[in-house]
């Protein structure tokens, strides 16, 4: 429980070191990155997701690692999003990322897919917006369910 | 005539494509600054990832760097949003080789019109040249189809 308050206190700095190391550690060229920590929670989901943000070629999006626990009728499941990161647009305000992967051990699903569109132009300040969850199902005759909330996301 | 040729387009690149690629996209922009084209298969099924793009771009900006004027954007797509009505990309290339830094930036945003799967927008272009630190700037009107 410590630990829990812990890390809920001290979220921002671990967050702002998670980018910085990510930034310098994975792109070998510091000067030139920074990051982006994308966050969802809510009683459906709770997502965390880091990247590094390549600031000299085009705000490149690289080494993406997080995860998102989604809330399903038979309880939570994590996920690793590693990998997953299909769509991604990082424009003026707008910081928004598209993840999708295929779930091959829950029975019924084909695919889910998680779109975290934020926006906001206040300098150090997160910007927000939702995400939508997708859970494609195997048969064509069978019902997409979605789930939405709020996300944010922070780029430094 | 414009989706014949796109279908063509995409005929092309679909005979080195998995079987799941059904759909695709083509986008064009053709003035006085810039002459851009680009086509790509969408992974249909895989969160319709961009696959196989190609992508050309030809700019008559008067000052564009002789090595930055034709450039084959097609392995230079930094981001991309296809999703409800966008159609956005954004392409980034550096110059190469040992010459003082300089890039060239096309962003292309647009939005869908009717129920045909034609998109229309606009495109903005940076061309940064380190070497007598200018840059040049253009917009314009792109098109693209989706199918």
């Amino acid at each position: 429980m410590i630990w829990k308050e812990a890390v809920l206190m001290f979220k921002p700095l671990i967050a702002s070191c998670a980018m910085t190391i990510s930034a310098v550690a994975l792109s070998g060229q510091a000067f030139a990155t920074g990051g982006i920590l994308c966050d969802a929670n809510d009683a459906n989901l709770k997502l965390s997701v880091v990247g590094t943000v390549a600031r000299a070629i085009g705000q490149d999006i690289s080494s993406v690692q997080g995860s998102a626990v989604i809330k399903f009728a038979t309880g939570e499941r994590p996920f690793d999003l590693a990998g997953t990161l299909v769509q991604s647009w990082l424009e003026g305000d707008e910081a928004r990322l598209h993840f999708y992967w295929n779930p091959k051990d829950i029975e019924g699903l084909s695919g889910i897919e998680i779109v975290i569109k934020t926006s906001g132009n206040i300098t150090d300040a997160p910007k927000t917006g939702t995400y939508m969850v997708s859970m494609f199902p195997v048969s064509s005759t069978g019902t997409i369910r979605r789930i939405e909330g709020m996300a944010s996301c922070e780029l430094d | 005539m414009k989706r014949i040729l796109f279908s063509l387009a995409l005929l092309g690149l679909a005979g080195v494509e998995p079987a799941f690629a059904t759909g695709g996209f083509a986008c064009e922009a053709d003035d006085k600054n810039l002459i851009f084209s680009a086509q790509s298969p969408l992974g249909r099924g895989m969160g319709s990832p961009i696959i196989n793009l190609q992508a050309t771009s030809e700019i008559k900006l008067a000052g564009t760097p002789a090595d930055l004027a034709k450039l084959d954007l097609s392995k230079h797509l930094v981001h991309s949003w296809m999703a409800g009505p966008d159609l956005r990309l954004h392409f980034y290339r550096e110059r190469e080789g040992n010459e003082p830094h300089a890039y060239v930036e096309l962003i292309i945003m647009t939005k869908v019109v009717g129920d045909e799967g034609a998109t229309e927008g606009t495109f903005q272009l940076t061309v940064f040249s380190s070497q007598d630190s200018t840059t040049l700037e253009a917009s314009g009107k792109v098109t693209c189809s989706v199918e």
